[in-house]
């Protein structure tokens, strides 16, 4: 089968995931959660419920309310977020690049310094490097979100502030003020791709440095992982015939690791990473609360905690559509890298 | 073996310097030296043993610095200087739900709305109970109470330059009406001839246009003349006048809702639940990203109804800062004007040792020069268990066998169980007061010679093991009863515990277990009539006693009563007439009389009013405290 065949063939079931998924969450937040949840207050008047209900198809039958729900689905008619006080496809629109953002930011983080960590400690295997590595990542895998978020948030820049020294922005993804004064108009909502092409460098300086801590903070997390996957698989690939080969020709060490070597054993980071980034794209509950970082992360959980089912929902679809779509692109990716895959 | 071991020496090393660093971050106090070394240069007039103090202190750190330090805010205070003296940072928890005081029923959206727009009559300042004339000049009363005459200020212009008038105010009352949002505050409305009705059969959709029509015609709200409006009750209603100080009475500027889609009959207006643009008040609503809402000066703002009123700031960003953390680091680092604290962090602000003794606020040396705490502050919210005098089966919809509350000895045993101190001290950690009724402290019809509730266990044991026998519980023979309270709020469930645990231990045969339950369930159950008792609370829609006396004591038309099967027709007689008493005191006698009738029924115990407490930087001047506001009035602060 050719790749594209492939592909066409994977798109198509990724309807079927994302219906499934649909089923899923529609049937938890109808019979778990009450959908009424959202539209009621602790003011709200009795009498006044049916009236809700009604207006919500609440009072139709279970598999009726199904097909209105899908019917407005593929129209983009994804209901009221009360969180966001906006229709939710409004509220996504404004939260999603935020979260892009912030995602990619960190993920450019995670790979630059993963993936020369997990090279490093493979080649100088067993020695002191390799153990200040592995503990590193141990400890990146192993340390409260939280906890570090606040750590970092005081040293960069409660501490320097309180010195009088530069520092930095320790919440929210722009400076207000500054953004009042340089208005920046949304094109793709990514907040520093729109202010470049505006030629607006200031606030694009700016939304750069609000996003340091928290991108450090997401990234510090998973470096830990791809560091391990990378050094596994590097050491893996070292103990192969075939570099053993090319050592026993005679070739310099260094084209040995990064011609022969490295290509290889970036082909299961390649899968983590895509899973990573998916996960990052999700938004990042924490981070997104203590850096009052306005993502989707934050939108979720106040939708969660408020009951809030259709930003839930239009949230599981989106981030599940994400995950499968990214799960493809890993596997077309896998296929250029490793001329054995075929589908 | 070597490798082994040079791994648990490279993970010592490792861990250990983590730890070191983690502590020196940690522990590090929050007292930066810049700002205590610029005392000693510019505090030239101070004493000679500021200075010296200082310096000692900079060069050993000795135990000496804690009575060192506090002498030190009172000089810093003026030292400081606001890094942006035109702009005022506020950080909160929450965004608005909507900004349209048509729909808006929450406090983040009415902080807005009340920087935002005006209403024809508002709060004098601090005083929660006087409302006078504001953007009307002065009003009349007929006679018989049931309408009121309103002559409008002159010259006032909305943001968008429409000119304010009485059809502006016609406009905007109707609007709030014909928009009927069931969740909304629209129903305070309710006695404007013929509006309640209408709002109803909108809500239930089955108003037609002819309806609406009618009801226009029916003239509810009368322009007179382009200054004079006349409103049109269905009965007399003393609280009318506290109703227009609510942000549901605010005006709206008619030309700019009619350029962004005007009225629909039963919806909201989308473009308004986000935009706050075009009142008259001190501020407009510049923009509203997720988390961050910015409001500007209104250069033009009229001044007031004294004129004294000119906006210093030029800037206000309300800023959503979920963590507490976070927000107390921008407090402390300069970045945050207002934060919210919540009672869990405020002992990093203030000394709790003077708070828990003599409830008095002090806030810490080491921050004293940065953050000024003000209160405690009465708020008007009201926490309070009520007992269900008739308790259904959530399925059968029939009376429960077990009606342990119908026996005001039951009823009064739980009122004795509850330990008020503790929970006011362990629970709220003092920022609470205990209730003596349904009216708070600071509101018109308290009486502070009522006498509270009282704490007594003994008590409580004699009741109920005199009640027990006659109801059916005994120790040997126990009954369990649920107490419920709504997931998520911390001072509720600790309530139920606490009470729960009392009687628990009282070994006379009940058995209390506490359940959460989710709002909706909550509220099923509620309706259902199905809850034997209940943790609860209640803030005020419009300051005035009535708007907790119907909720709390009337029988066929309060929240609560109905649902707890409790009609008292001698009380209902009492509240009615005290809603009409136009004598201030008449009808605080009369208030009396209900508030006292609750109390010796034991129909409620009345667990806390909450005291609210205000943070700042200390460059901040002119803040003041209303109960009645749902947020801060930025037209009085100012910076620097």
């Amino acid at each position: 089968m050719k790749l594209y065949e492939y592909s066409i063939r994977r798109i198509f079931l990724l309807i079927f995931v994302l219906l499934g998924v649909t089923i899923l969450t529609f049937y938890l937040s109808r019979i778990v959660l009450n959908p009424l949840g959202a539209y009621v207050t602790e003011r709200t008047r009795p009498e006044a419920i049916p009236a809700i209900e009604k207006r919500l198809g609440l009072d139709k039958p279970f598999y009726i309310q199904y097909i209105i729900y899908l019917q407005d689905l593929v129209t983009f008619n994804w209901g009221w977020s009360r969180v966001a006080h906006m229709p939710v496809i409004e509220a996504l629109f404004y939260r999603f690049p935020a979260t892009v953002e912030l995602a990619i930011a960190s993920f450019i983080i995670i790979i630059l310094v993963g993936v020369p960590l997990g090279i490093i400690s493979a080649l100088k295997n067993n020695s002191v490097v390799d153990h200040a590595i592995r503990i590193f990542s141990l400890t990146g895998i192993s340390i409260p979100v939280f906890w570090l978020a606040l750590t970092l948030q005081y040293s960069f820049s409660y501490l320097p502030k309180v010195a009088g020294l530069p520092s930095l922005p320790s919440n929210g993804r722009v400076d207000a003020l500054l953004y009042q004064q340089y208005p920046v108009n949304r094109i793709t909502g990514l907040m520093i791709f729109d202010s470049l092409i505006q030629g607006n460098f200031i606030i694009a300086s700016d939304a750069l440095l609000h996003l340091i801590l928290p991108a450090m903070t997401l990234a510090f997390l998973s470096i830990g992982a791809v560091t391990r996957v990378a050094r596994s698989s590097m050491l893996e690939v070292l103990r192969q015939d075939y570099i053993s080969t090319a050592r026993a020709y005679g070739l310099p060490e260094r084209m040995v690791i990064y011609k022969y070597a490295l290509k290889n054993a970036m082909i299961p980071v390649t899968t983590l990473s895509g899973l990573l980034f998916g996960g990052l794209l999700a938004g990042a509950i924490i981070t997104e609360s203590i850096f009052a970082f306005p993502g989707m992360g934050q939108l979720t959980v106040f939708a969660i905690s408020s009951n809030d089912s259709y930003t839930i929902m239009a949230f599981t679809v989106l981030a599940s559509f994400i995950y499968v779509l990214i799960n493809l692109l890993v596997d077309i990716v896998y296929a250029k890298l490793d001329p054995r895959i075929k589908y | 073996m070597r490798g082994i071991s040079r791994t648990i020496l490279a993970v010592a090393v490792i861990v250990l310097v983590v730890i070191v660093g983690a502590v020196a971050v940690l522990m590090q106090p929050p007292t930066p030296t810049i700002t205590t070394t610029t005392t000693t240069t510019t505090a030239t007039t101070t004493t000679a043993t500021t200075s010296t103090t200082i310096t000692t202190t900079t060069a050993t750190t000795t135990t000496a610095t804690t009575t060192t330090v506090t002498t030190s805010p009172t000089t810093t205070t003026t030292t400081i200087k606001p890094p942006n003296p035109d702009t005022l940072v506020q950080e909160t928890i929450g965004e608005p739900d909507y900004v349209d005081p048509a729909v808006d029923y929450e406090t983040a959206g009415g902080e807005i709305i009340m920087n935002v727009y005006e209403t024809l009559m508002w709060y004098d300042g601090e005083s929660a109970t006087k409302v006078i004339p504001w953007l009307a000049e002065s009003y009349q009363m007929s006679a018989d109470g049931k309408s009121y005459t309103f002559t409008l200020r002159k010259g006032i212009k909305f943001h968008d330059g429409t000119p304010f008038n009485a059809k502006a105010v016609n406009y905007s009352i109707v609007r709030a009406i014909l928009i009927a949002d069931p969740n909304g505050p629209a129903w305070m409305l309710g006695p404007l001839k013929g509006a309640e009705e209408l709002m109803y059969s909108i809500q239930d959709g089955v108003a037609t246009q002819d309806d609406v029509a009618a009801w226009l015609a029916s003239k509810p709200i009368e322009v007179l003349d382009e200054y004079t409006v006349r409103m049109n009750l269905d009965y007399p209603y003393s609280p009318w006048l506290s109703v227009l100080a609510y942000t549901v009475t605010a005006i709206v500027s008619p030309t700019y809702v009619e350029a962004h889609g005007g009225i629909v009959v039963g919806e909201h207006n989308e473009w308004m639940d986000r935009h706050a643009e075009a009142g008259t008040g001190p501020y407009i609503l510049k923009s509203w990203e997720p988390n961050v809402l910015t409001l500007v000066r209104n250069d033009a703002y009229w001044g007031g109804p004294k004129g004294n009123i000119k906006p210093v700031l030029k800037t206000v960003i309300i800023k959503g800062v979920a963590d507490a953390n976070t927000r107390l680091l921008d407090l402390l680092k300069g970045d945050a004007d207002f934060a919210y604290v919540p009672v869990t962090h405020i002992d990093q602000l203030i000394d709790m040792t003077t708070w828990f003794n003599e409830k008095k606020i002090v806030v810490k040396p080491e921050v004293a020069d940065k953050v000024r705490v003000t209160g405690p502050y009465e708020t008007f919210n009201l926490d309070f268990i009520a007992f269900n005098l008739n308790i259904k089966d959530e399925i059968t919809k029939q009376p429960a066998a077990f009606q342990p509350f119908r026996d005001i000895r039951v009823r009064k045993a739980f009122v004795y169980a509850f330990d008020i101190d503790q929970y006011l001290r362990d629970v709220v950690k003092y920022f609470a007061i205990q209730p003596n009724g349904p009216v708070p402290k600071g509101m018109f019809g308290y009486n502070p010679s009522i006498p509270t509730q009282q704490y007594n266990l003994t008590k409580a044991k004699e009741l109920l093991l005199q009640a027990g026998p006659d109801l059916g519980f005994s120790p040997q023979n126990p009954k369990t009863m649920t107490l419920y309270y709504n997931t998520g709020n911390l001072a509720r469930e600790k309530a139920a515990l606490l009470i729960a645990s009392a009687i628990n231990s009282l070994n006379v045969g009940l058995v209390i277990q506490v359940v959460p339950l989710d709002w909706p369930a909550f509220l099923a159950k509620q309706r259902a009539r199905a809850l034997p008792f209940f943790v609860l609370g209640w803030a005020p829609d419009y300051v005035d006693p009535d708007d907790y006396l119907i909720p709390f004591g009337h029988g066929q038309k309060g929240t609560f009563p109905i649902v707890i099967g409790y009609n008292n027709p001698e009380l209902n007689t009492l509240i009615e007439q005290q809603a009409v008493e136009a004598d201030p005191v008449k009808r605080q006698a009369i208030i009396d009389q209900i508030v006292n009738t609750l109390n010796s029924e034991y129909i409620y115990l009345w667990t806390a009013q909450a005291t609210a407490r205000h943070v700042e930087r200390t460059w901040v001047k002119g803040w003041y405290y209303n109960p009645a506001y749902p947020g801060n009035y930025f037209a009085t602060i100012s910076k620097g």
